[in-house]
């Protein structure tokens, strides 16, 4: 046992001896670089679809992008302007017993109403000239009335009154009275010539049977047209004042967030024209209004005020027939300025005029479904210019400090931006590094960029003579922060963004337009360099 | 003259072995103590100085953690300057190894026959380690600039079951003893990075864009028929998985010789571990080898851009999935081989001092260097000390103590765990007051427990009956100190 104590005493004794003091640590720091892509943003024109709340985009003509906003302003019927009048006649038909061979008598012969007309609420003279009405209800009644006391029978036919293509006959003994619905007859009124207009061709066949001792006497046939209807009139409906309107439709711009130093130089409102009748119908503006926000109305001045549109015809019941056309910079003086100022919406007046070409004879038709619409659309396509147009938006409560106890701290950053523009815009970027606290108020401690110029990470599309981009440009730019700089902002509590877009001379005097096409798009990819100052004795 | 022959042996064989890389656990004490029956595991040649000795289940134990570079010298210099830069460039550019292992004796019998020993053994084994770059601790210090590889990290890890048989001849009239080991292993599980080259490269003329290139192939293996179920969550119980096991075969040697070259001075030679699994059940290799390029979160959908994180995880966990094979092929690991080459010299009757150079083939070869000094103090006790070099690391004081009560031998080894040298650290803006701590230590490994021995090997049939005292005897072994009676 003693061996063994003096043997783990002599070993305890040795690593006392191996056992060296360290009175305080000091920790060298460390400073590792990080390098990394934090992204990249690809912005195509159908990213900007969202870009405005009401308007929708769309590819225009020549591949210029184009906002766009709908709204219907007038919807008319067209049928209900017409209506069937109750219409009779009656024929008489002399009778003597001189005629009688073999107890009987046959007269026959044919005849023809030539006053069948319609009622216009917007015209009622001249008349209308009618050549064909489709029947949808309504009666026609015949009554037959005699003053001798022979047997009468009669037929009555109209050859051109068909259902389903078979003529219409009625047959009446002695005194008697029919009524026969009018429901799906077409009647045919252009008589039996065929060039005639609202006549009724019929026939009468009477046999007066020797069955009495009268020698003379007469029979009388009455025709009556009642509570008719169609789904069809065909004619000259004549030329007419057919209705005046007004109306006011909103533009739909955006009245907070639309820019004011972005200008559309070729803005649009669209007119089309729906006409499912076939009568032809002038449309003509007494004046366009824009009416801004705070009430102030401006007419829009140019020729559209003394064009008169055709709204065309429709050549075939059931469909209908477009008509476009546009209050542009071709037809007005102002309409750009008023679009700038960003109105709320649009007051407008005139009046429609149905057949407004007297020099020529009118083939009209009207169905019972027959209408007019016309609805306007807002165009802004993307053809303009931006000047300097500024995007701000402010970081809050900002800590630049790497760690709160300075274990961490920043020796340089680097900011790698690679930028590849097919837009004909330039954009710059610019940070501003604030203290805004309660004592310091809003001081500006230093900013990312020196100049405007420095700013400008993504320079615009090499722009042609049309304001189309021929080539994308890119640019790689290092956006360094030293350690000087980093002292200077690290104690910034608020940042403020601000984006800046402008266009190829949009400064000139003349300010240049430029045009967003479908091909446009922007990718900015973004790496950082980073190299960090570790104290580990501040952990 | 003779002296500079054997300087000029271990020289060479140093220059054999001059790489140093990854390796299994160590245990180095233990060889220089031949009185322990479970020295056998690292010398088949070693001679016990019992008829008889019975290790029962769980009353053997080994516990070992071992790693390549920390330690405290690593971070802190003896000014108390503390530099992980320095650190960090002090590691290798790979195979830096974090490892830990254990074994429990299930059985252990040696017996004494004639001149020979005859053994039969079994225990578990654990072994894990973990490798890795210098540039997964280097990202703290350095960054990564232009490029970042983790090419070499991986895991490897093995449990299994070793049962052995042994024979050792003894004869006294004879220089040479020699003695060697069948082992019929049964691996439990097993995981294994066989190939791991991970890349980054990164753009400087661009974003900082990353290409990461990626070529891995791991294996693993549990010790369950596959045929029993395809899916490990469906086993619920103990008799699930009491049905489902299916042990993976596998074989090792291992050998010994010693030759006695005169009575004072023999040389052994020990191969151990030499020998493999096979791993067939429940097997999963994983091979994934692709490039692809990372550019940051990639926004295309300007207005919908809100999951855009999200997005990319899952971009880059199905270009990972699609790149990923998944297969059931056997594989085979072979085991940590080690070689110890030693010579041993009688300085008294009672001090024996022992030098080796300890070899290991695991991914790599590594070599180290042990002197030990072992020391019988009478009345069952033995103390063993050994310092060894390994791995760059010098500071490695390994103790040994090993008592008898009656037939009851307990003993208890820590390998480098009594380092050379300590530090004492004050730092009173830390609020560190007398921190003590080994310098240069970088392993750790305990072994301990008990064995019951029975029947002492008298001197007179095997070894002189006064040991060195005994000229007429030069040739005989001397293999452990005679007890004299």
């Amino acid at each position: 046992m003693k061996k063994i104590s003096l043997c783990l005493l002599s070993l305890s004794l040795f690593l006392i001896s191996c056992t060296d003091e360290i009175d305080g640590l000091t920790f060298e720091k460390v400073s590792p670089v990080v390098s990394a892509p934090i992204g990249t943003v690809t912005l195509s024109t159908e990213n900007l679809s969202d870009l405005f709340d009401s308007l929708s985009l769309r590819e225009g003509p020549s591949n210029v992008i184009e906002f766009y906003y709908d709204t219907d302003f007038i919807n008319l019927p067209v049928f209900d302007r017409f209506s069937l009048k109750n219409q009779q006649f009656a024929n008489r038909i002399p009778f003597t017993s001189v005629g009688f061979t073999n107890g009987e008598m046959n007269i026959s012969s044919p005849e023809e109403y030539n006053s069948f007309t319609i009622a216009n609420k917007d015209l009622s003279d001249p008349a209308a000239e009618l050549t064909k009405v489709n029947f949808k209800g309504g009666t026609i009644s015949i009554s037959q009335d005699k003053n001798f006391d022979h047997d009468l029978n009669t037929n009555v036919s109209f050859p051109k009154l068909t259902k389903n293509g078979v003529a219409l006959s009625i047959s009446l003994n002695n005194i008697e009275a029919i009524t026969e619905s009018l429901t799906d007859y077409k009647l045919d009124l252009t008589g039996s010539n065929g060039d005639t207009v609202n006549t009724i061709e019929y026939a009468l066949n009477s046999t007066i049977i020797e069955t009495g001792n009268s020698d003379t006497g007469s029979f009388t046939l009455s025709f009556a047209l009642e509570n008719m209807e169609f789904t069809y009139l065909e004619g000259d409906l004549k030329t007419y004042r057919f209705d005046d309107f007004d109306g006011q439709f909103d533009l739909g711009l955006p009245q907070n967030d639309f820019p004011d130093n972005i200008r559309f130089t070729d803005p649009k409102i669209e007119l089309t024209a729906m006409n499912s009748s076939g009568i032809p119908f002038g449309f003509n503006f007494n004046g366009i209004s824009v009416i801004e926000e705070n009430g102030d109305t401006s007419l829009i001045t140019g020729t559209y005020l003394e064009e008169s549109q055709i709204l065309n015809a429709s050549n075939t019941p059931g469909q209908s027939a477009e008509s476009i056309f546009m209050v542009s910079n071709e037809n007005t003086n102002n309409l750009v300025d008023f679009i700038s100022n960003i109105p709320e919406s649009v007051y407008f007046n005139g009046f429609i005029e149905a057949n407004p070409d007297t020099t020529v004879k009118a083939n009209n038709y009207v169905t019972d479904s027959s209408g007019l619409s016309v609805s306007a659309q807002l165009i802004l396509p993307m053809t303009g210019y931006v000047n300097n147009y500024a995007v701000t938006d402010t970081i809050n409560n900002v800590n630049l400090s790497l760690s709160d106890d300075g274990s961490v701290s920043l020796e340089n950053i680097n900011f790698r931006v690679v930028s590849e523009n097919a837009f004909p815009i330039n954009i710059a970027v610019q940070l501003y590094f604030m203290d805004s606290t309660e004592t310091a108020g809003n001081i500006v401690l230093d900013s990312l960029f020196d100049s405007f110029e420095a700013s400008v990470i993504s320079p615009a599309g090499e722009v042609n003579g049309e304001g189309i981009v021929n080539s994308a440009t890119t640019l790689l730019s290092d956006i360094s922060i030293d350690q000087e700089k980093y002292e200077r902002i690290k104690t910034s509590s608020k940042i403020k963004l601000v984006g800046k877009l402008l266009s190829p001379g949009a400064n000139d005097a003349n300010p240049k337009s430029v045009k967003v096409t479908t091909d446009n798009y922007l990718t900015i990819s973004l790496g950082l360099s980073a190299q960090a100052i570790i104290d580990p004795a501040k952990f | 003259m003779l002296l500079k022959k054997y300087i000029f042996i271990i020289g060479a064989a140093t220059l054999i072995f001059c790489a140093h890389k990854s390796s299994a656990q160590q245990e180095f004490t233990l060889y220089h103590m031949p009185v322990l029956s479970q020295s056998t595991y690292l010398n088949a040649a070693s001679v016990p100085e019992f008829k008889v000795s019975l290790t029962l289940p769980g009353t053997s134990v080994f516990v070992g953690l071992n790693n390549s570079a920390f330690n405290t010298k690593a971070f802190v210099d003896k000014s108390g300057n503390v530099d992980y830069a320095k650190f960090v460039s002090s590691l290798k550019e790979s195979n830096n190894y974090l490892g830990a292992g254990a074994s429990v004796d299930l059985f252990n019998l040696r017996l004494k026959v004639a001149n020979n020993f005859f053994s039969i053994s079994s225990r578990l084994i654990h072994d894990t380690r973990f490798l890795y770059p210098q540039d997964l601790l280097g990202v703290v210090s350095e960054g990564f600039q232009d490029q970042y590889s983790l090419t070499g990290i991986g895991l490897h890890s093995s449990t299994y079951i070793e049962n052995a048989v042994g024979f050792t001849r003894a004869k006294p009239d004879s220089r040479w003893t020699y003695g060697g080991r069948l082992k019929l292993l049964s691996g439990i599980a097993n995981v294994q990075t066989n190939r791991s080259d991970l890349e980054l490269n990164i753009n400087n003329d661009n974003i900082y864009n990353y290409q990461v290139d990626i070529d891995l192939e791991v294996n693993s293996s549990v010790g369950i028929d596959e045929t029993f179920t395809d899916d490990l969550g469906s086993l619920n119980s103990v008799n699930d998985y009491r049905n489902a096991v299916n042990l993976n075969r596998g074989y090792a040697i291992d050998g010994g010789v010693t030759y006695q070259h005169t009575n004072k001075l023999s040389f052994g030679l020990a191969v151990n571990n030499v020998g493999f699994i096979n791993w067939g059940n429940y097997v999963r290799n994983y091979t994934s080898k692709f490039s692809t390029t990372y550019d940051g979160i990639v926004i295309e959908d300007f207005n919908n851009s809100g999951n855009n994180l999200d997005s990319v995880a899952n971009h880059y966990q199905e270009v990972f999935k699609e790149n990923t094979d998944t297969t059931k092929q056997a594989y085979q690991t072979w085991l940590p081989s080690t070689v110890f080459l030693s010579a041993h010299y009688q300085l008294s009757p009672k001090v024996r001092a022992s030098g080796s150079i300890y070899t290991e083939f695991f991914r790599g070869i590594s070599v180290g260097g042990t002197a030990g000094l072992n020391i019988s103090l009478g009345k069952g006790i033995d103390f063993t000390t050994s310092w060894w070099y390994l791995r760059k690391s010098a500071a490695n004081m390994g103790l040994g103590l090993v008592f008898k009560t009656g037939w009851v031998q307990s003993y208890i080894i820590m390998d480098n765990v009594l380092p050379l040298s300590f530090v004492n650290i004050n730092d009173t803006e830390l609020g560190i007051n007398d921190l003590l701590l080994p310098y240069q230590m970088k392993n750790v490994n305990f072994r301990f427990g008990i064995n019951l021995v029975f029947g002492r090997i008298k001197n007179e049939s095997m070894l002189p009956a006064q040991g060195l005292m005994k000229r007429k005897d030069a040739f005989r072994k001397y293999l452990y100190k005679p007890t004299s009676n």
